[in-house]
């Protein structure tokens, strides 16, 4: 995939929130032949969460007095919280049904997709990425007024590169891998 | 534009049954009940994907003749049971789920009650009372 030349965006306007969608894929893996993904964004209720790269750097001041800086890799997260379980949310079942029974490898068999809405257009889709393998991980449940269950997402950098027809909540996204 | 205080006037008259209920403004006369706006369409957050929480709270106003003592009477009890019989009326709405309808772009209302029992705001001369009720209407706007 080419690499992005600009932001659709005008001079100095900012992007908004919005533009930047967490997708938890809850039905057929990206990978198999057959079956249909079903995306489900991430982030009803949840004010502020940033994906965190966490890069693990290594910093050398050499014998000329020259400091030099190397990113080893990206540990690619993102929390969301409060994450307050909704009725219809299949991501929330399924969650539920893995801690219950405590089937914990299925929480690192996660495809998770970030969009990037202010790359790209509706004509031509938006600038996306598929992580596969990716970990969710669950940090409670419970809460005051509602049942709450905060999650950590751990990315895999194991990316698929690609756009989307659309990046809104409540829409069905469609995710097309680059050629 | 959908009218929300329209719509909040017709939802909270519903307890009335039929008695008409003033907003904003009323001049004070026994019986007269008044809803009075504090915050229409304030936004509590917004979460990631731009939906806005807000918040349209209210205070349920209601003048009654008062006794100051003069007789034995149950006035004062029977006016301060008209207030507490709305918290239930509101407690019922929400727990059947019967919100006022803010548009289809609207959803995941909740009722909270801002007081457990109203407060008797003033007395004037000739014995009217101003009993006031607070209540707060939260829903989310897509």
């Amino acid at each position: 995939m080419a690499d992005a030349t600009a932001f659709n965006l005008q001079n100095n306007e900012k992007a908004m929130r919005k533009l930047l969608v967490t997708c938890v894929n809850v039905g057929d893996s990206i990978t198999t032949q057959s079956g249909t993904p079903e995306w489900q964004p991430v982030g009803v209720g949840v004010e502020d969460s940033a994906i965190e790269f966490n890069p693990d750097t290594e910093t050398v001041t050499d014998i000329l007095g020259i400091t030099e800086t190397t990113v080893n890799k990206l540990e690619t997260s993102q929390s969301l919280e409060p994450m307050t379980i909704r009725g219809g949310s299949k991501l929330a079942v399924k969650l539920y049904n893995q801690v219950k029974y405590g089937r914990l490898s299925e929480m690192a068999m996660y495809e998770v997709m970030q969009i990037h809405a202010y790359v790209g257009d509706s004509t031509n889709g938006y600038e996306a990425e598929v992580h596969k393998g990716c970990t969710l991980t669950p940090q409670s449940i419970g809460g005051s007024s509602y049942v709450d269950m905060p999650i950590d997402i751990s990315f895999s950098n194991d990316k698929v590169h690609g756009t989307v027809n659309d990046y809104k909540y409540g829409q069905t996204i469609t995710f097309t891998p680059a050629p | 534009m959908i009218n929300k205080h329209k719509i909040m006037q017709d939802w909270v008259s519903d307890f009335l049954e039929g008695q008409y209920l003033y907003f904003e403004a009323a001049d004070a006369y026994p019986n007269v009940r008044v809803l009075v706006p504090n915050y229409g369409d304030y936004i509590n957050k917004t979460d990631i994907f731009g939906s806005k929480y807000k918040s349209y709270s209210f205070v349920f106003i209601g003048y009654e003749r008062v006794d100051m003592g003069a007789s034995y009477s149950d006035i004062n009890t029977d006016n301060m049971q008209v207030f507490d019989n709305f918290a239930e009326w509101l407690e019922e709405q929400k727990e059947k789920k019967n919100f006022p309808d803010f548009g289809t772009n609207c959803s995941e209302y909740d009722i909270i009650i801002l007081q457990n029992m109203a407060n008797l705001a003033t007395i004037t001369d000739d014995n009217l009372a101003k009993y006031m009720l607070g209540v707060r209407i939260d829903y989310k706007e897509d």
